[in-house]
């Protein structure tokens, strides 16, 4: 067992590591009209170096790791702390306080969401293998899940693995994969008894991205960029001994890998699209264009800004639950709600503030970029769960709803 | 650490029971029926006085946020929001808003202690009633918020060797026709100043006025050189009036909260009761769906409420007046949203006038419109975040 360090220790240790390793932000939000890149969209700057922003963030997993902070609710057995959330999330609130390399490539889907699911159904190998690498940044991992015909409905996978004495053999397509392109691993989901009820006849397995018949090709959005792949398995032969949970037992491991999704989705949906909403660049915006005294154009804001702040509020509130050790609310599948539609309100609201300078690029600084919010926005009622799927868990489970009867 | 963390809620067990104290005290003297009776204007049709007897006789709690030098119980923000959404849940007619917590932030805010030492002990145990009549025909809220007295101004003070009086007309006081003390905003010498008149004085014509929610009465207050008491004197720059506003926005947000929360429960319980198409309609996507949008608006609405009242008591006054400008507005637009999708949730029924829904959407409108209305009350979000004085924006 690591020995239990009390938050405001902790805290300390924290800003003297941030101290010694990283430069404090001037000020949060800071923003000046004109200088620095105007990129405003939730997905990548499509003009940004993707390579150097990987080994960006790998570096600096790599720091937190060596410093202890690679993985603070882990066990020691892999590099871990194993502190409270409580710890994670200070640990984050005080991070943001200083200017860091963004690293969502390694932290959403695998530290955040892969590696939990690891260590609750993976194997002593498995773990021993992927764990400390991963949390010390060497692999990135990605999520195998959504295929063509499975979205909503993920349990519908049809990813079929065939067991052939020690392997599997895999044949199928997966699509809308993040960060497949620079991932060593990803968590496979695999229909293994096609007989079984959907729920039942699911395999999970690590699967190495670089064995032979494995294909990911870059799936272009409506951005312009390409965030997600395809992700093409043809005869794929997994060893057994990457397999992940009982065989046929591969909902429950995809369960433990979803409950980790939402609060991730909203709690590092950082960056350029959390700078964007906030009141202050966007009554920046408001000057630049003239509008700071349209009081049609104040109103909007206004709504928008009390929207943003409670949303704010409400992620205070769950702090504060976690910290009185009471279990979480509902607060991340409703940040996340909220999330999607505060940043798509603000993207519409930036371009009618802007006008023709969002449809036609005349060269300025900071106007024509905001189209690219505006294209990214629609993602956000999408993925990570739709919304509708979102309102139907909150219906049921906190609401206590019935289920849609089943035909 | 971020100040997000370092705020700790105060004693829950402490807040649950006087949650459970003042719900059973509502039980006894509030609720739907209460304020269905208000509405018909029949003898004896005024709010039960002894809800207002119970609540600072038997629990104590008119002097939440009041100081203890001025006889109050100084226990806070997150306590007094417990009873404001208890008061808010069961719709109670009282005038806990205006004279517990305005009156209260005002004098507190910048009273001369004389007359602070003299007004604030009564209010705190609850044996003097007060409201804030600020509001005129042409003047509102926050044309009085300002260092000189607004142009249109209706209410005029002036004195002589005997003292102040002042004459004008304040339009919608809360509570006026049952108030004792009532803090006016008047022009003097361009300036604005408060000043406490009595409403039994000689020249204080009070005039009820039918309202859309009889839980929140109001009168039309005329006065013709009645006496007057200087309160806060002018040159204060709107502050103290600023205090009273901010600590009102905040109180009916919470009242709003407590409301909400009871017009999503008893909407999801009709839901898993009401059948249709062999179904209870709460297991169609379209119900389950608009009541999640409404539970969205609670929880939002809520944190806002918490996080204001947790910020409320701390010495870093200008992000209280955020925080309480956002749970204002956010809770106004929310309860409008929950109030009106608890009729519709409801079908026919949610229409008669037997069932609560009515009531609740009454509230919800009038708490919307309180201080100039939803338009001002957003205006006022931008107003305490300062952006406009920044040339570059700050956080």
């Amino acid at each position: 067992m690591a020995q239990q360090v009390d938050l405001d220790t902790f805290a300390a240790e924290a800003r003297a590591f941030l101290d010694a390793n990283a430069r404090r932000r001037s000020g949060p939000g800071a923003f000046r009209w004109g200088e620095g890149s105007d990129y405003v969209g939730f997905f990548g700057d499509p003009n940004a170096d993707d390579e150097a922003d990987v080994a960006a963030a790998r570096a600096w997993q790599r720091t937190r790791y060596d410093h202890g902070f690679g993985w603070i609710t882990g066990p020691t057995r892999y590099a871990g702390r194993e502190l409270s959330s409580l710890h994670d999330v200070t640990y984050d609130l005080i991070e943001a306080e200083y200017d860091v390399p963004d690293t969502e490539v390694l932290s959403v889907i695998g530290l955040g969401m892969v590696g939990p699911t690891i260590l609750t159904h993976g194997t002593d190998e498995l773990r021993d293998r992927y764990l400390p690498a991963m949390y010390r940044g060497d692999v990135v991992a990605c999520q195998l899940f959504s295929e063509p015909g499975a979205g909503s409905d993920l349990a519908a996978v049809a990813t079929r693995a065939v067991r052939d004495g020690d392997e599997w053999v895999v044949n199928g397509q997966k699509v809308w994969t993040s960060s497949a392109q620079h991932a060593q691993i990803g968590e496979l989901l695999c229909r293994t008894d096609p007989e079984a009820p959907k729920h039942k006849g699911i395999t999970a397995f690590v699967l190495d991205m670089s064995l032979p018949g494995v294909t990911v090709r870059p799936l272009r959005q409506m951005t312009g960029g390409a965030e997600f792949n395809e992700v093409f398995l043809d005869d794929v032969r997994i060893p057994d001994s990457h397999r992940l949970g009982e065989v046929n037992g591969g909902w429950r491991v995809a369960v433990t890998t979803l409950m980790n999704e939402r609060s991730t989705v909203a709690a590092d949906s950082g960056g350029a699209a959390v700078e964007a909403i906030s009141p202050a660049r966007l009554h920046a915006l408001m000057e630049h264009t003239g509008h700071a005294a349209d009081p049609v154009a104040r109103q909007e804001l206004a709504g928008l800004a009390v929207d943003v702040l409670a949303a704010r509020a409400l992620t205070g509130r769950a702090v504060r639950r976690l910290q009185a050790g009471s279990a979480p609310g509902p607060e991340g599948s409703i940040a996340k709600l909220r999330f999607a539609a505060n940043l798509t309100r603000a993207a519409h609201f930036a371009a009618d503030l802007l006008g023709d300078q969002v449809t036609a690029d005349s060269g300025e600084w900071g106007t024509f970029s905001w189209n690219q919010l505006l294209l990214a926005a629609p993602a956000l009622r999408i993925l990570g769960g739709t919304e509708e799927i979102m309102k139907n868990i909150l219906a049921e489970r906190v609401l206590g709803l019935p289920k849609e009867p089943s035909r | 650490m971020s100040a997000t963390v370092e705020r700790v809620a105060p004693d829950e067990a402490e807040r649950q029971a006087l949650r459970e104290a003042v719900r059973d005290v509502c039980a006894r003297y509030a609720g739907p029926d209460e304020a269905r009776r208000l509405l018909d204007p029949t003898p004896g049709g005024e709010p039960n006085p002894a809800l207002w007897r119970a609540l600072t006789g038997e629990l104590g709690v008119a002097g939440l946020v009041i100081d203890e030098r001025f006889g109050g119980a100084q226990a806070g923000w997150p306590v007094l929001q417990v009873v404001l959404e208890e008061l808010g849940g069961a719709l109670a007619a009282t005038p806990f808003v205006t004279s517990s917590v305005m009156a209260a932030a005002l004098l507190q805010a910048g009273a001369d202690e004389e007359v602070a030492l003299d007004l604030l002990p009564g209010i705190a145990d609850g044996t003097v009633v007060a409201t804030v009549a600020v509001a005129e025909r042409s003047a509102g809220w926050d044309d009085w918020c300002r260092p000189s007295a607004p142009a249109a101004a209706g209410t005029h003070a002036d004195h002589d060797v005997e003292g102040w009086w002042i004459s004008g007309v304040k339009r919608a006081v809360p509570f006026g026709a049952v108030a004792d003390v009532l803090l006016v905003a008047a022009e003097t010498g361009g300036r604005t100043a408060i000043f406490a008149v009595r409403t039994e004085a000689d020249g204080v014509d009070v005039r009820a006025l039918p309202t859309l929610d009889a839980t929140r009465p109001v009168a039309d207050i005329a006065f013709d050189g009645a006496p007057a008491r200087l309160v806060v004197a002018p040159g204060d720059d709107g502050r103290a009036l600023r205090r009273a506003l901010d600590a009102g926005g905040l109180a009916v947000a919470a009242e709003d909260v407590g409301a909400m929360r009871e017009c999503l429960r008893i909407s999801v319980e009709y839901a898993l009761l009401r059948t249709q198409f062999d179904r209870v309609i709460g297991s169609f996507q379209a119900v389950k769906h608009k009541l999640v949008d409404m539970l969205v608006r609670v929880e939002l609405a809520d944190a806002a409420v918490e996080d204001a009242c947790l910020r409320a008591d701390a010495d870093d006054y200008s992000a209280a007046a955020v925080a309480a400008a956002v749970a204002h507005a956010c809770a106004a637009e929310s309860f409008k949203l929950v109030a009106a999708e608890t009729i519709q949730t409801h079908g026919g029924i949610g229409f008669t006038w037997e069932h609560p829904a009515h009531l609740y959407f009454r509230r919800a409108k009038t708490s919307e419109l309180l201080f100039g209305g939803a338009a001002r009350a957003r205006e006022r979000v931008l107003d305490r975040l300062d952006l406009d004085g920044a040339a570059t924006a700050r956080p």
